[in-house]
């Protein structure tokens, strides 16, 4: 029998308040690499909060986050920022993309970040773009697409630079059931191609069947942590 | 109990309402400043009694000097409109939730004419001792630049009930504005169009038709400074959208896709900056041209000169307040999104280089375009040396640069705040 390999990013006994509210108590989560995990809980039991922790995007007042081995929280911040933009790809709900840029200039924006050429940007965000099915929509801004479109250029963005993990926060929760499985489709035949871990929060269970682990947490703390059930 | 309209007014925020009354006293008080000016017609030709400046004592150069105090109170409209427009999504919110409870478009008209009007009135009547505070500036000649001989009289209600009704105006209007579709389409509008250049165009035009005169003068700057500032919608958009099509930096490309997206505020906001530019310019030309021909009158004609560029300076203080006001306004009203860019890996740097550059594009092509104009078109009509424009356009660009800089250092707190993770679960 093969030994469990290391995780690749890890988060243990993490708490996080804001204000008076306790929004992480104590929660733990491992990805390994190329693995899928899906956070599930109920509203308000911090799923989004350990997301965004996992992802650098916020730092836990309480416990430790590591990625490949080093402590991600005590990154400073602008080290934090390019790990998310070269490491990671963030999935928000609603893709939350920049409305004013085209659908290629949202997602050749971390590459222009990382100094390469206009044009090799936009080649790579274009190959993306058609990959993921929405090279029709390249030159529309994010306010003149679908919800299904937009969610599928917030793939695009967050796979454009080869990431290791790939965070999705509820990436179907603002779509019709339809569009939604097909969005859900391309994010898991996007991931599984480039070889990146995918963490997705979800209140949906057809999502989370789709996981190869389930990371359950009530009230802040990991309530199951296990195969998806 | 307080009235339902108070409430609401109230509901707009502190600091909103003491912009538009700081920005309508300055307003009114120019105002006050300019018709006393105008009175001074009503008296004797000498009295011995006035101290103010040569060029407004001098009746033929007084309507220039009027008219002088008119244009400057146009940055000063425009920040007051920005002031007004403060806070629009949260109103647009507000009033959809009124009129799905059962408010008419009356009612809603009626709440944003007192939400906007009384403020607007409180500063009219402020106006008041702001006139008398520009009574006691004194030049280095010792004299005034507000007449001492004659104040604003009667006349002075009728400014600051003109200043009070515009606030309403612009009330009623935002009233009459609300729809229940509070998400507004980013960029929904159409492109703006270059109109106003067809007044530039006049004027020069107006200039061959009527012949040469003190009126036709004072006409060919109103339409020269009116079609500058007009046009400023269209070159923000203009020269964004040829930026956006060709830099690869990242803060440049956001800050000319969003200027492309919505030009109008920022636009509006920046739209004086070409009537400075128009005042540096034609210094440029007037000041070397006095320096080289007059020996003995020199005071006379420097006199006014500084204070047109005092005047200039004021005005450009008001345009990067009133960029402040729209660029904070802005950022307040997109937290999430720039919450999201932060969180997807665009520093923080980045997004502040942004703001910055954004003011930087609808400012400094205005203030280029409005220095060259005024330069070489003043030593076109007066026959004065073109030397010095050049130095000028170039020192109001970087002006306007200077500006944009201590904006963005002014928008930082707020612009950290937005950035904040815990706008990515705000709506």
């Amino acid at each position: 029998m093969s030994p469990t390999p290391e995780p690749l990013l890890s988060g243990l006994e993490l708490r996080k308040s804001f204000g008076s509210t306790t929004a992480l108590n104590g929660a733990s989560i491992e990805v390994r690499a190329g693995e899928i995990v899906a956070v599930t809980g109920p509203s308000g039991s911090g799923k989004s909060t350990l997301l965004h922790c996992l992802a650098g995007v916020l730092v836990p007042e309480v416990g430790t986050l590591t990625y490949r081995g080093s402590r991600l929280d005590h990154l400073p911040a602008d080290e934090r920022t390019r790990l998310r933009r070269v490491e990671f790809g963030l999935v928000l709900q609603f893709g939350l993309l920049v409305p004013e840029l085209t659908a290629l200039e949202n997602v050749a924006l971390p590459l222009l970040l990382e100094r390469r050429r206009r044009t090799d940007a936009r080649a790579a965000a274009m190959h993306w773009l058609d990959r993921l099915g929405v090279g029709d929509v390249a030159q529309s801004r994010a306010d003149q697409m679908s919800g299904g479109q937009a969610q599928r250029v917030a793939i695009a963005r967050a796979l454009v630079t080869g990431p290791q993990v790939v965070f999705a926060d509820e990436p179907t929760g603002a779509l019709d059931t339809l569009t939604g499985e097909r969005t859900l489709e391309v994010l898991l035949g996007a991931v599984r191609e480039t070889g990146a871990a995918l963490v997705v929060v979800t209140h949906d269970n057809r999502v989370a069947a789709h996981a190869e682990r389930e990371v359950v947490l009530r009230d802040g703390t990991t309530e199951h942590a296990g195969a998806s059930r | 109990m307080r009235p339902l309209a108070v409430t609401l007014a109230l509901a707009g925020g502190w600091g909103r309402a003491a912009l538009v009354a700081g920005a309508t006293a300055l307003v009114s008080g120019l105002l006050l400043v300019a018709i006393a000016m105008a009175r001074l017609w009503e008296q004797p030709a000498w009295t011995g009694d006035e101290w103010v400046l040569g060029a407004v004592r001098d009746p033929g150069t007084r309507p220039g000097a009027i008219l002088g105090v008119l244009v400057l109170t146009l940055p000063l409209v425009l920040l007051l409109d920005q002031a007004v427009r403060l806070g629009t999504t949260a109103r647009r919110r507000r009033f959809a939730a009124l009129s799905v409870a059962g408010a008419t478009r009356r009612d809603l008209r009626r709440w944003g004419a007192v939400e906007v009007g009384l403020p607007a009135l409180l500063g009219g009547v402020l106006g008041v001792p702001v006139w008398w505070l520009l009574g006691r500036i004194h030049t280095l000649e010792g004299t005034t630049l507000v007449p001492t001989s004659v104040g604003p009289g009667p006349w002075a209600v009728v400014a600051i009930l003109l200043t009070g009704a515009y606030g309403a105006l612009v009330g009623i209007r935002l009233g009459s504005r609300v729809d229940l579709d509070v998400a507004r389409r980013a960029g929904g509008d159409r492109p703006p169009r270059p109109w106003s250049a067809l007044l530039i165009v006049l004027a020069p035009a107006l200039l061959v038709v009527a012949g040469d005169s003190d009126p036709v003068s004072l006409a060919m700057v109103l339409l020269l400074v009116a079609g500058i500032a007009g046009l400023a919608p269209w070159t923000a958009y203009v020269v964004a959208r040829a930026i956006a099509s060709r830099t690869a930096r990242p803060a440049l490309l956001l800050a000319a896709r969003r200027l492309q997206a919505d030009p109008r505020p920022a636009g509006r906001a920046a739209a004086s900056v070409g009537a400075v530019g128009l005042t540096a310019g034609v210094l440029a030309v007037f000041v070397p041209d006095v320096l080289a021909t007059q020996t003995y009158d020199e005071g006379y004609y420097l006199g006014p000169a500084l204070v047109a560029a005092v005047g200039a300076a004021v005005a450009l203080v008001a345009i990067a307040v009133s960029l402040a006001v729209h660029l904070t306004e802005s950022v307040l009203e997109r937290r999430r999104e720039m919450a999201a860019l932060v969180a997807t890996g665009v520093p923080m740097s980045v997004v502040s280089e942004s703001q910055r550059l954004e003011c930087l594009v609808s400012t400094v092509p205005l203030s280029v375009v409005g220095s060259a104009l005024g330069g070489i078109g003043y030593a076109a009509w007066a026959g004065g040396d073109g030397l010095f424009v050049l130095p000028a356009v170039l020192v109001t660009g970087a002006a306007c640069a200077l500006a944009c800089w201590l904006v963005s250092l002014v928008l930082r707190p707020w612009l950290l705040e937005a950035l904040q993770p815990e706008h990515l679960r705000t709506t």
